[in-house]
């Protein structure tokens, strides 16, 4: 019989419905429905973990990052469907709007964000009409500039230079009033060059390490959404759960009614 | 069709709770040693049907199964949503705990109509196909437009919000209600007195 052969299978789904035949064993038909429900859901159920994309379209995510002052960021349903042409509002935690916009055919956005907008915390929320809204709650960088914390992991040489970069010695410094020698004028002409080319190197590496940090942000995008959907151990967390309540309820009948007695 | 949290207005999420707390204490009332296993199966069920979506032209879609627990379940349905959205919201975030009265509310409401017409049709002798179709399908719309209802009381335009509602739901009724209609026919062919 069916039941033999299910028994490995679906141990736990089993139990319910052996609770249900020493607790409810007065209409035949009723068990036996039961049995076979039991085991449709538990096909579903097998169906289910085996099922590699196992998520739904109704709880939409959004995610952004903030690069040289603008707003970038994506949405997207947790199957990964993209949120298409739909409002973008970033406000601050107290609700006063920064900047507004809409998604791309690809769920994604790009916002600049208004000059001096002094907020700590941006609220990135996308509505997606019929009842969908996703917010993401960005805390933003210190305004002092970010590119200089990186610079120093490319090695020595651009975090002095950075350095230098502070105190800004003006060309005219040098020479003021006498007419400079020869010498003189050839040193400082090769310090600025110098120190030119070493800017301009560092300012590459910049944009090079921008570059890489964008290409960490597209990947990190990618992941998030992967594990946007829910997970097995949770799915059947939850179907233990309402296994545990009927369980329980049928539990406290029987210990009211007595109808249950082994 | 799980609202999400912050896009209602607070007349409706306490409409909504009202109407589910109301339902779930009657159908808790109706429960007893055996629809109790069977709210149960249902309520798994309807857990883990949100997860198994499928793709249908641009929008992704699953399986609500309202109507088939309506008709299962009669009045109990209202506290196997209750159960399955409360844990889907914790798990999945799916929805939330602030709209689960009016996400519940929405389900179980059209999920029960449908149901209870489904049963009066199957005892004047319609047959089981037409009335199992009629559950899922019934009861899938009737949530779509209760949603649209939701969101219209809250500021969201009507007319067009309800529109795509409905329009984008269309597909999933017509395999909603073929679901519906298989199951009904399975579970009398087997068990003829099984909605008596």
């Amino acid at each position: 019989m069916n039941r033999n052969s299910s028994s490995n299978t679906f141990p736990a789904l089993l139990e319910i419905s052996q609770k249900n035949r020493s607790a409810a064993r007065r209409h035949f038909h009723t068990d036996m429905s039961l049995r076979t429900v039991l085991l449709v859901l538990g096909l579903a159920l097998l169906g289910l973990t085996l099922a590699p994309h196992a998520g739904e379209a109704h709880r939409l995510l959004v995610f952004a990052y903030v690069e040289g002052g603008t707003l970038l960021g994506e949405a997207y349903f947790n199957d990964g469907a993209p949120v298409k042409q739909c409002p973008v509002s970033v406000t601050d935690d107290e609700g006063r709007e920064a900047v507004s916009g809409t998604t791309d055919e690809g769920g994604r956005f790009a916002l600049v964000l208004p000059e001096g907008f002094p907020a700590k915390t941006l609220l990135v929320s996308v509505n997606g009409g019929g009842g969908h809204k996703g917010t993401f709650r960005l805390d933003m960088p210190d305004a002092g500039s970010p590119p200089v914390n990186v610079a120093p992991t490319a090695g020595t040489a651009p975090s002095t230079v950075l350095a230098e970069q502070t105190p800004q010695p003006s060309p005219s410094e040098a020479p003021s009033g006498v007419l400079p020698s020869p010498e003189a004028l050839e040193t400082f002409f090769t310090a600025t060059l110098e120190k030119a080319l070493d800017e301009n190197a560092a300012l590459r590496r910049v944009a090079l390490l921008e570059g890489k940090l964008a290409a960490l942000q597209e990947e990190l995008l990618v992941l998030r959404r992967e594990l946007a959907g829910p997970r097995i151990p949770e799915v059947l967390g939850g179907i233990g759960y309402i296994i545990g309540i009927t369980g329980a309820a049928l539990w406290a009948l029987s210990r009211k009614g007595g109808s249950g007695k082994r | 069709m799980h609202i999400a949290e912050g896009v209602l207005s607070l007349p409706v999420l306490v409409t909504g709770g009202a109407v589910a707390a109301l339902g779930t204490a009657v159908g808790l009332r109706h429960l007893d040693a055996d629809t109790i296993p069977r709210a149960g199966v249902v309520s798994a069920a309807l857990f883990a049907a949100s997860l198994i979506h499928v793709r249908l032209g641009a929008s992704s879609l699953h399986l609500v199964l309202n109507g088939v627990a309506g008709l299962l379940l009669g009045s109990a349905v209202f506290p196997a949503f209750l159960v399955s959205l409360f844990l889907q919201a914790v798990l999945f975030q799916f929805g939330g705990l602030i709209v689960l009265g009016v996400n519940t509310a929405v389900m179980a409401c059209s999920g029960f109509a449908a149901g209870m017409a489904a049963r009066f049709l199957l005892r004047r002798g319609t047959p089981a196909f037409v009335a199992g179709c009629i559950a899922g399908g019934g009861g899938l719309l009737g949530a779509a437009l209760l949603a649209a209802a939701a969101l219209a009381a809250s500021g969201e335009a009507f007319g067009a919000g309800a529109r795509l509602l409905l329009v984008a739901h269309l597909p999933l009724a017509a395999v909603e209600a073929a679901v519906g209609g298989c199951a009904c026919t399975l579970l009398l062919r087997r068990f003829p007195d099984l909605f008596r």
